[in-house]
């Protein structure tokens, strides 16, 4: 299965890429698996100090075909994960 | 001996050209401690009911806090305070930047200028010393000129300056002030106060650092932040790309103020992205007084505008007010805006909304081209949006209208066109959608300054996408559950209550918001390690939330003062209809909800649930007794 990630505000910055084709082999897939292959294909450990925080959480908002989702949402052939910092304000 | 302050407040007569020192004793200074909190006692004590903020008569207050110019990231800003005119209401704008600590370096604690000089002139403060010097040269001139002919004139190229330009001369009613020409107390209109009173600038040079008890202390902690920084999400985004990281989400989201908040989805958002500033005339980025964070942009480009580093570069409410909410797309023109407002003294927010009201006007013909001579004023016409920043700094053409905000161009337009006026009692709304966010739309209605985006920390921030961590940091206040970013309930009153007296003390200590928690770095519990560090008070949370507490009570206060009503917090009409397009389409406020919620309001801050007057009883727990007598002198009923 083939899924598009994009990522935005300064994680595109720290990866160097604004959206990438993440291709898996087997179906059974969640957002937490995506996520994972973009920390290993693009930036690593600098990547993955910005989407976790050091005790483990999510610093980062995420969303599956436009709509907000969890690390545990699953995901199918052909969807867009977004990747975006927290949506702040102040 | 004291700790943090200095003990010595500036009162200057530009009028009767006397200058003098004030004194007071630790238990002013720990009641009130500086900033807006300070500046509203002077106002509150001194400035007869009525006064005109352009009258002589009328004060205005330039105030750091008793820990600004504290080494460690976050204390460097200060307040001005003054009666706005823009809103007629009490105002209060900080600034980051340098001039703050520099002027506790120089030996005072804050300013209090009254009066007008019979010809332009500027303050020289330099260690201790204070006189008033002649500025006929310097009228007429940018910020940027009249800061480089002071650092000449006084042979000091380290001197810090507070300048207006030629928008704060001219009385356009949201001239701001500007230190380094790019660190603005932007909003308001309180460059036209300073026009007013024929004050130039306010030149500073200290030498002294800040005494403090326990130095080692707040040393430890500066270190910590540097260290750790760039492992809380907001902190590591403000360093890498500046605030206006947020402006894709916002706009994913739909919720970037578009065309004038007419929708919050702008298909030419990318253009004017941090994301393409960094890829494209981003520079380098820049601090405040000892701030490792470095969240201010400087850009330069030289097509189709020469843009002058100088002026640093546009923020994310300057990319939303003169890009989205203009319709305006290309970020070089919005850049050479930001650098114009600089230059000039213009609040880019008012600026970018006051010309994105006209382009709602133009489009319904309530102007035409004769108005507007020539300019074809459409939503997206870059070249219109820079032309009238131009104008209106200089009251030029159309921009002499448009230089008295929104409400009043409205009311002399007439043909309806006030429903294009999204204003809250005078002052243009922050680029942020309070029909999306709820706590932030309901600060907009009460919030005793007008339209502003900094009276709470924002609903998104606790959502149920928010990062974790957010949500653990709000939990010293009391505060222990998310929310929904949309609307008001009971649990959101009890939010807005305690996050807007967390803001409040922020803007009375003169503090970052974007150092501190909940969101940012620094955790409540360092902010009182260093406050009492720094003071060699036992300082608290609950002290220092009483001190936010102080300022929204002396706030409503002087508003109550001047004839203010409950009808007066309340919203503009577009924010009560929906949202025309994009993600968040259809959402709107619901106007019997903000009726329910304003009074339930008052009744939880100790107010009269009609009048909203603070009562006695709320005073006395303030230890604001006199301000019962103030309000009964002039007619008040206070309960």
């Amino acid at each position: 299965m083939k899924v598009i990630v994009k990522l935005l505000g300064s994680l595109s910055i720290v990866a160097g890429i604004q959206s990438a084709e993440v291709e898996l082999e087997e179906d059974n897939n969640t957002v937490e698996r995506i996520v994972d292959k973009i920390v290993g294909m693009y930036g690593g450990e600098k990547i993955k100090r910005r989407i976790f925080t050091r005790d483990g959480g999510v610093a980062v908002t995420l969303a599956l075909n436009g709509t907000w989702c969890s690390l545990d949402a699953k995901v199918k052939d052909g969807d867009e994960i977004c990747i975006m910092p927290p949506i702040s304000g102040g | 001996m004291p700790y943090g302050y200095n003990g010595k407040i500036l009162r200057v007569n530009l009028s009767t050209k006397e200058v003098k020192v004030e004194e007071h004793d630790d238990y002013f200074y720990r009641t009130y401690m500086g900033g807006a909190v300070l500046g509203a006692y002077y106002l509150l004590r001194e400035m007869k009911l009525g006064v005109d903020p352009f009258d002589p008569e009328a004060l205005i207050v330039f105030a750091p806090s008793i820990l600004t110019g504290t080494p460690a990231p976050g204390f460097s800003r200060h307040s001005v305070v003054c009666k706005s005119p823009l809103t007629q209401a009490i105002a209060d704008s900080q600034a980051g930047g340098f001039w703050g600590p520099e002027l506790k370096f120089a030996g005072y604690d804050a300013i209090v200028v009254k009066g007008k000089a019979s010809e332009p002139v500027y303050l020289w403060i330099s260690d201790g010393e204070a006189q008033i010097r002649e500025a006929s040269h310097l009228w007429g001139k940018t910020t940027g000129e009249t800061q480089t002919s002071l650092r000449e004139e006084l042979r000091d190229d380290k001197i810090r300056v507070l300048a207006i330009g030629v928008a704060g001369e001219k009385l356009v009613r949201f001239a701001c002030i500007l230190n380094e020409c790019k660190h603005a107390n932007g909003r308001l209109g309180m460059g036209a106060v300073m026009g007013s009173k024929n004050l130039k600038a306010i030149a500073v040079r200290g030498h002294d650092k800040i005494k403090m008890q326990d130095k080692d202390t707040v040393i430890k902690w500066a270190k910590w932040f540097s260290q750790n920084f760039m492992d809380n999400p907001s902190n590591a985004g403000l360093h890498d790309l500046g605030t206006g990281e947020g402006l894709m989400v916002l706009n994913k989201d739909g919720q970037l103020p578009t065309r004038n908040f007419q929708t919050g989805f702008f298909e030419g958002a990318e253009g004017i992205s941090a994301e393409t500033m960094h890829r494209t005339i981003f520079q380098k980025g820049e601090g405040c007084y000892a701030c490792p964070v470095k969240c201010k942009r400087v850009v330069g480009a030289d097509k189709p505008y020469q843009i002058d580093p100088f002026y640093g570069g546009p923020e994310y409410e300057t990319l939303a007010a003169l890009g989205s909410d203009c319709g305006v797309s290309d970020l070089v023109s919005v850049a050479k805006a930001n650098e114009l407002c600089n230059k000039y003294g213009l609040d880019t927010i008012s600026t970018g909304a006051t010309i994105a009201f006209a382009m709602e006007c133009y489009e319904n013909g309530i102007i035409a081209k004769e108005d507007t001579k020539g300019i074809q004023l459409n939503f997206g016409n870059a070249d219109a949006m820079v032309k009238m920043v131009e104008q209106i700094a200089k009251r030029e053409g159309m921009g002499d209208i448009l230089a008295e905000g929104t409400k009043r161009a409205a009311e002399r337009f007439g043909k309806g066109a006030e429903k294009f006026a999204i204003q809250v009692k005078g002052e243009e709304m922050g680029m942020h959608d309070g029909r999306v966010k709820g706590m932030v739309g309901f600060g907009y209605a009460v919030s005793p300054i007008g339209a502003d985006h900094v009276v709470v920390e924002h609903d998104t921030d606790f959502d149920f996408n928010a990062p974790d961590i957010f949500v653990e940091q709000m939990k010293s206040l009391g505060l222990l559950k998310r929310c929904k970013t949309t609307g008001m309930d009971y649990q959101k009153l009890r939010m807005f209550r305690y996050l807007q007296f967390h803001f409040s003390f922020m803007d009375s200590l003169c503090l970052c918001v974007l150092a501190f928690a909940p969101v940012r770095t620094f955790t409540m519990a360092h902010l009182v390690a260093i406050a009492s560090a720094v003071t060699g008070w036992e300082m608290s949370l609950w002290e220092i939330m009483k001190l936010g507490e102080r300022r929204i009570n002396m706030f409503r206060a002087f508003n109550i003062r001047e004839g203010f009503t409950p009808d007066d917090d309340w919203l503009p009409q577009r924010i009560f209809e929906p949202i025309k397009t994009g993600p968040r389409e259809g959402a709107r406020y619901d106007p019997d909800e903000l009726k329910t919620m304003r009074k339930l309001y008052y009744k939880i801050m100790n107010w009269d649930p009609e009048t909203s007057i603070p009562t006695k009883a709320k005073l006395i727990d303030l230890d604001l007794p006199w301000i019962i007598d103030e309000l009964e002198k002039v007619g008040k009923s206070v309960r």
